[in-house]
């Protein structure tokens, strides 16, 4: 009986907000004016409700207990994690009916998901939130994948859950209207060897992909394809993926793809005094990196 | 080998501030408590992202950690590239 009106994919490097300032070749400004469109066509959707497709950058959780997927439907939620980014702390609410509805769902078709009833969003969440829904008046549930500790799910399976949430969304019965948000990618490395790094040509092909709805192109992947050309940040394509599934069939259009190497690069700390100084890099040319998409 | 007891500190580094300042004040004792063997503690207290790397230690761990130590990008950059 719901729906799901719009669903839109869009990277949430912690630089967006570290290293807002304009580059020459006005890379940044493009992504930001895509993120205002796509602001735009999300709120003309009308939606009642969000999930959030998302990875936790060991935050929230770590190897001692590590979910490969976990549902987080808390009552409500406060964030970024991250204290120092230059950013407003905001509260979210939850929508822990509707997440127990999908996780009771999901175990019946034999996703064994993890669950969480609390959360703290990072940088990963609140920043594209802030971005495509600054009135922050929606209430959330995040899907978390684990895209970050190896070993990974398959791209499969991660399409397998997305094509079933869409089917639980449309199944639960109250006649709201979901928009789904993918959040993280795309070619990245992080604390590893060709970190600073951006594989265009893969972006562009990825890109491509999800604009014609050629998902099986993606679900085949294997972590190492992705490792080789998008390295460990472009496990996050997962995200993507799934909410690609979500709404099979349908095309996308991509509404910027902004290669900025200072968005690669930026990191945040969670506390302590702000080390912007230190961990900035002297400006190179700027090169490549994750863009906006809307899947309408 | 696993780098569980080196990504537990650092894990811990991160979302402990005291812990972080007792660290910085005596670091060979917190890690001895973390139970890390001589050279994962070296690595650990002088920040030698090369070593660490080859340590296993996580990389978006690793990352938030020089970050926090004030390493700069183009100096971790170099030192991963020696890993």
């Amino acid at each position: 009986m719901a729906e799901i009106v719009a669903a839109v994919a869009c990277a949430h490097a912690p630089g967006v907000v570290m290293r807002p300032e304009p580059d020459a070749a006005g890379l940044k400004e493009r992504w930001f004016r895509a993120m205002d469109e796509a602001r735009a066509r999300l709120a003309a959707a009308r939606p009642d409700a969000l999930v959030v497709v998302c990875n936790d950058h060991i935050q929230n959780f770590f190897f001692n207990n590590w979910p490969t997927f976990c549902l987080a439907y808390p009552e409500e939620m406060e964030g970024p994690f991250e204290r120092h980014l230059p950013m407003p702390r905001y509260q979210l609410r939850g929508y822990p009916e509707f997440g127990a509805y999908f996780l009771e769902q999901a175990l019946g078709a034999h996703f064994d998901l993890a669950s969480s009833q609390e959360y703290e969003p990072d940088h990963g969440v609140m920043i594209p939130l802030s971005r495509l829904r600054p009135e922050m008046d929606l209430p959330v549930t995040l899907l978390l994948q684990n895209c970050v500790q190896p070993p990974l799910p398959t791209p499969r399976r991660c399409a397998e859950l997305g094509r079933f949430l869409g089917q639980a969304i449309r199944a639960w019965p109250r006649p709201e209207r979901f928009a789904l948000i993918a959040v993280g990618a795309l070619s990245h490395w992080i604390g590893i060897k060709r970190m600073g790094e951006i594989n265009e040509a893969w972006d562009r092909w990825l890109l491509e992909l999800i604009c014609q709805g050629r998902l099986e192109e993606i679900a085949r992947l294997s972590s190492a394809d992705i490792e080789r050309e998008g390295g460990n940040g472009g496990q996050e394509i997962r995200n993507w993926l799934t909410v690609m599934a979500a709404v099979e069939g349908h095309p996308a259009e991509q509404l910027a793809y902004a290669p900025v190497r200072d968005w690669v690069l930026a990191a945040p700390w969670r506390t302590g005094i702000w080390p912007a100084r230190g961990a900035d890099l002297p400006r190179p040319p700027p090169r490549l990196t994750p863009g906006a998409l809307a899947l309408q | 080998m696993s780098a569980y007891r080196i990504n537990k500190l650092l894990f811990d580094l991160q979302m402990k501030p005291e812990l972080f300042d007792e660290f910085l004040a005596h670091p060979e004792a917190v890690a001895d408590r973390y139970h890390l063997t001589p050279e994962e503690a070296r690595a650990v207290i002088e920040v030698d992202a090369t070593a660490l790397s080859r340590l296993g230690t996580q990389p978006y761990l690793l990352r938030f950690y020089t970050v926090r130590r004030g390493m700069s990008n183009e100096e971790l950059i170099r030192q991963l590239e020696l890993a």
